[in-house]
């Protein structure tokens, strides 16, 4: 019963694993330069923005792929995110750590709100009544004409981070949206090796045994839901701050299947599936879109392919190599 | 009996529109008892366990245990209160191994399942306890082996498991052998014989030689009522019982 026994059950092979993520770290920090070394500079900004929907599909991971809660609104917190942020730059308010904070407290308590009524439903219902509160959020933000109603919000400036930071410098915010991906990816992968993650893992299982064995499902789930649309407004608080404008197609159901699809691309219920899952299909998009604007359905193929061929998204590719009966049991060791 | 009894359900009443699935049922079940529920298929047994384990809510009547009304608690309120159910459709967590089946039990238990940032698997004594509990139920040599990858009987020894992991002082078990051979019977039987040493036990159950072997005292349901309560040699002489339920089962 030894920790060290544990830890090496529980990871084959850690110098393998450590290595790979210091590859990628090195990889993301060393790519401003990289990108300008071969003249692709203006792919700096694609980069940040497939990373701020990376942290946006992570989130929706937690309820959809962790939890088993397949929310088919979450557009709605990104969106909320983004306009609070736009609107208090538009204010005045440019500092960030004001701003930032603020739109994941307004999105969480948007999340608890809708959660709070959502959660007392299941399956299907689960699924049309949070479309339903997104689309709601979606006609409000077309509708308010201070906002700029259907034409979108412009904002004026940048968010200031402070420190050296120069809000004109796109590389500078490439390494802002870099911190907070890693951020956002630490936060998750100590809540879901928690034991409120497991309570969470529980849920997907079977919920009805969650509360028979006496921890009430539902306040989990609100817990679980307000921490995923938290993380979701941080997604559109830095999603308006690059692209500095916002405009209610943020909102748009068809944002909210985006995240899913990513979500479901890269792995559903894995610690960085929604970011490999944004990574690829925006790259898809833009590649393919170069050749044809029926893009969409050059991606419906692959999104099959990958459904087919690695039904736990991309993350799970490498399980395609081993054994078909390799199964890992991932959990307490004796 | 002159005692207040453990856990006490007095005129529980659920209908399903027209059609009424228990009415005025009032049993008693005492400390250290085995007390069994017998009746035929449809007669609300399964309805009877959901609504002492407030799994489903009753149309009216009240529970108390250890003297105290729990009738508007939840299910899990019920649970931490010591009333605890199991399933005659197994429900466990298939995706988890055994070990983390009964660990999340023994952690609901234990009360922290809000901790967001602590690691699951530094927790000893999770660990410690919920071997120890494997252990009792003889599945410690599974304790990796994923839920859904156990035999049937394996996966009903579990939900027992699952179940006495939260330490209950009155467990509720619906059908623990439902689906299961003789041998494998013979080794629920036996682990029931163990549990009944830390906690009172309400059983349901068809074969009645389990029944008349285990029980204390039995209860006869046909219909959504209780047609009967008594001891093993009482509910064999029973005419009515006879006429309802035994005399079908003989014939």
């Amino acid at each position: 019963m030894s920790r060290d026994l544990m830890s090496d059950l529980s990871n084959p092979n850690p110098i393998k694993k450590t290595l790979g993520l210091l590859l990628i770290m090195g990889l993301a920090l060393a790519m401003p330069n990289l990108l300008d070394l071969v003249g692709w500079d203006y792919y700096l900004g694609t980069l940040t923005k497939m990373m701020i929907y990376g942290i946006a599909a992570c989130s929706l991971n937690l309820i959809l792929g962790y939890g088993g809660l397949v929310s088919f609104g979450h557009a709605a917190y990104v969106g909320i995110g983004a306009y609070a942020v736009g609107i208090m730059i538009n204010q005045g308010q440019q500092n960030a750590w004001i701003d930032l904070p603020l739109a994941v407290l307004l999105c969480a308590f948007f999340a608890f709100l809708i959660g709070f009524i959502c959660l007392r439903t299941r399956g299907v219902y689960f699924i049309m009544i949070t479309l339903a509160f997104a689309q709601m959020l979606y006609y409000l933000s077309n509708s308010i004409k201070v906002f700029g109603g259907d034409e979108g919000l412009r904002i004026k400036s940048r968010l200031d981070f402070g420190l050296q930071f120069s809000s004109k410098s796109d590389v500078h915010l490439y390494f802002v949206v870099l911190a907070f991906l890693l951020l956002s990816l630490y936060l998750i992968y100590r809540i879901m090796n928690s034991k409120f993650g497991q309570v969470i893992k529980a849920i997907k299982d079977d919920d009805v045994r969650v509360d028979s064995i006496g921890l009430h499902a539902f306040k989990y789930k609100l817990t679980i839901f307000v921490i995923a649309g938290a993380l979701g407004g941080l997604a559109g608080a830095l999603m308006v701050n690059q692209q500095k404008y916002v405009s209610p197609n943020l909102l748009h159901w068809t944002q909210s299947g985006l995240l899913m699809v990513m979500v479901i691309l890269g792995g559903v219920g894995t610690l960085s599936g929604g970011l490999w899952g944004a990574l690829l299909l925006l790259t898809l998009e833009s590649v393919i879109s170069e050749y044809t604007l029926h893009w969409q359905f050059y991606v419906g193929w692959i999104l099959l392919a990958v459904i087919l061929l690695a039904p736990r998204g991309l993350s799970s590719f490498s399980l395609l190599f081993k054994s078909p009966l390799h199964r890992e049991a991932k959990g307490l060791k004796p | 009996m002159n005692h207040t009894p453990l856990f006490e359900a007095k005129n529980l009443v659920k209908r399903y529109g027209q059609l009424v699935a228990t009415q005025n049922v009032s049993l008693d079940i005492g400390a250290n008892e085995i007390h069994a529920l017998i009746g035929p298929n449809g007669a609300g047994k399964t309805t009877l366990v959901g609504q002492l384990s407030g799994q489903i809510a009753s149309d009216s009547g009240e529970i108390f245990f250890k003297g105290e009304d729990i009738t508007s608690l939840r299910i899990d309120q019920r649970v931490k209160k010591g009333v605890v159910r199991s399933y005659q459709i197994t429900r466990l967590f298939k995706s988890f191994t055994c070990l983390d089946n009964v660990a999340l039990a023994v952690q609901a238990r234990t009360g922290n399942s809000f901790s967001f940032w602590q690691k699951r698997l530094d927790d000893h004594q999770l660990r410690v306890e919920s071997l120890a509990i494997l252990d009792l139920i003889g599945l410690d040599d599974k304790s990796q082996v994923l839920a859904c990858d156990l035999s049937h009987a394996e996966q009903r020894i579990l939900e027992l498991g699952v179940a006495y992991a939260t330490e209950p002082q009155l467990l509720l078990l619906d059908e623990p052998m439902a689906g299961t051979g003789p041998q494998e019977s013979e080794l629920i039987i036996s682990l029931i014989e163990r549990l009944k040493l830390k906690a009172s036990i309400f059983l349901i159950e068809h074969d009645m030689d389990t029944v008349f072997r285990l029980a204390d005292r039995i209860s006869v349901l046909v219909n959504g009522a209780l047609i009967a309560t008594g001891t093993p040699q009482e509910i064999r002489s029973d005419p009515n019982v006879i006429a309802a339920y035994l005399g079908d089962e003989h014939a």
